[in-house]
């Protein structure tokens, strides 16, 4: 199990989301108390979105390296994307490039130089909209379509990179225990490795943000310790480009974040020469 | 003087997707290697241009160069202005294009001798040798020394940074001499054969001197590909013999 295989056209992987859209998502941040947590989330997979098209983009093209599949549980466990990619379970990051939503324009700080901040517009696709319904929160029934969709893949394409799975949630799964589906799940392989599976937790507690964590004992609470047990260790590869990349991360690291983004995750994977400050 | 040179596209990407450029202005002694970026939005057209403003520069100073490259900096962004592009190209081109940029400058005295200088940003590499044997190697010396993160010369990138991130030598070699400019992949492998005690040069000789056309070249590439641990990524090649 190496995790060193080539992505590319001729041998794309695959990401899959799931996005938890249960009715307790309408509680705020803990650490942003203005903020819903179904719309933390929303923006969260719409930033990771839009960081994997630009690392598939050259020139005026989306060479397409990834499939991506967005699954939703809450009320309904199902697609998530919606406009032209509604019902997809599967689809490559050139249509996910050019079919989002909508494009709107939002205000970003940005440091001018001289220590202090400006406002800057700047493009913000918007693939996902918030949405928080229902008492259910079906990770199980998540994890099993998942594991579907994904064992699909990795039979169509045995030489892959392994998936990468990427489940936010606020933790508290009520339809069962999602641990041994989880594992299931990261028993699927491909020649190159078994699929990974990473949490973010996002908690109404406000709680300091932990990344990438080596240890159970440390987490705040019973949903993010066994959030942790089902997450993936980080291959050796992820952890040596995450610290070329001056992330702290030790040996046995899992791909868990609490109250944290996983968008550096996307960015440890080692994908040809990386673009560099200006 | 004589030169060939070389430029293939990684296996399974299509020749116009070659990121890698290279040119020479023969009576001027400028010769270029640049390896775009792959991440960075139109990184071909970026290391084209790099190389291609390389060569046609008459500056024999390296600080004038670095003075000019705001400007071919501004030019090269002017292509693009008021053009209509999708959101993930329009972002991509705000962060700007990378490449690395290795620079040669040749003065030859036929049949005597000659001097050079050259000029680097990031990993592609220059290497002197005479007879087979290695004489110079810059600006990476050892083959475990190359990483996923060169220096990069960027469209964006300001005067001050590009002068901290060049690097500079300069050599004299006599008739028959070879300087091998090349990207970074062949570059490593290269290092790690004559790490190895063998002779990679030597090898690239008789690659060269086999045919006038490119194909044994790229037949030995692919083989190295397939058999002797050559990455797979773009690679280029100048061959220049005194």
């Amino acid at each position: 199990m190496r995790y060193s295989a080539e992505i590319s056209r001729s041998n794309p992987t695959c990401f899959m989301f799931l996005v938890d859209q249960s009715g307790s998502m309408k509680k705020p941040f803990g650490r942003e108390p203005g903020t819903r947590k179904a719309q933390g989330v929303a923006d969260a997979i719409n930033r990771l979105l839009y960081d994997l098209v630009l690392r598939c983009t050259t020139g005026e093209n989306i060479l397409p390296r990834y499939f991506i599949g967005v699954l939703g549980y809450g009320k309904e466990v199902g697609p998530a994307l919606g406009g032209e990619l509604a019902g997809q379970g599967l689809v490559l990051v050139s249509d996910v490039g050019t079919k989002p939503l909508r494009i709107e324009k939002r205000t970003k700080k940005v440091s001018d130089g001289a220590g202090g901040v400006v406002e800057t517009s700047v493009i913000f696709p918007v693939w996902l909209d918030p949405l928080a319904e229902g008492p259910r929160t079906p990770m199980c029934q998540a994890l099993a379509e998942a594991r579907r969709t994904i064992g699909d893949f990795v039979r169509a394409c045995p030489g892959a990179f392994p998936p990468i799975v990427i489940n936010i949630t606020d933790g508290e799964a009520n339809d069962g225990d999602p641990e041994p589906e989880a594992m299931a799940l990261r028993e699927l392989a491909t020649d190159d490795g078994h699929v990974l599976l990473f949490n973010a937790h996002v908690s109404s507690a406000n709680e300091r943000p932990i990344e990438f964590p080596a240890m159970e004992a440390a987490l705040p609470d019973k949903y993010a310790q066994r959030l942790f047990r089902m997450s993936s260790p980080l291959p050796p590869r992820m952890i040596a480009e995450a610290r070329s990349m001056e992330h702290e991360v030790v040996d046995g690291a899992r791909g868990f974040v609490f109250n944290a983004d996983l968008v550096s995750v996307v960015q440890f994977l080692d994908i040809g020469t990386r673009t560099g400050p200006n | 003087m004589q030169f060939r040179s070389f430029c293939l596209a990684r296996r399974g990407s299509r020749p116009e997707e070659c990121d890698d450029a290279c040119a020479a202005n023969h009576p001027l002694g400028r010769f270029a290697v640049a390896d775009g970026a792959a991440g960075s939005v139109f990184a071909r057209s970026w290391a084209q241009w790099l190389v291609q403003q390389y060569v046609a520069s008459s500056d024999t100073e390296i600080d004038a160069w670095i003075g000019r490259l705001p400007k071919v900096q501004e030019e090269w962004a002017a292509q693009f202005r008021g053009r209509e592009l999708p959101w993930y190209a329009e972002v991509k081109l705000q962060q700007g294009a990378f490449a690395t940029l290795l620079g040669l400058n040749v003065k030859d005295f036929p049949g005597l001798a000659c001097q050079w200088h050259a000029w680097a940003i990031g990993d592609s590499c220059l290497f002197h040798t005479r007879g087979g044997k290695l004489l110079k190697s810059f600006p990476v010396e050892q083959s475990g020394r190359f990483n996923n993160s060169p220096a990069l010369l960027g469209s964006k990138t300001a005067s001050e940074e590009i002068q901290r991130r060049s690097v500079t030598i300069h050599g004299s070699g006599v008739p028959n001499d070879r300087l091998w400019l090349m990207t970074d992949s062949l570059a490593q492998w290269c290092l790690a054969e004559h790490e190895s005690a063998r002779c990679p040069w030597t090898e690239m000789e008789e690659c060269l001197s086999a045919s006038a056309s490119e194909e044994p070249f790229s037949s030995w590439i692919e083989g190295l590909r397939d058999r002797r641990g050559l990455r797979n990524d773009d690679v280029t090649l100048m061959a220049i013999r005194f």
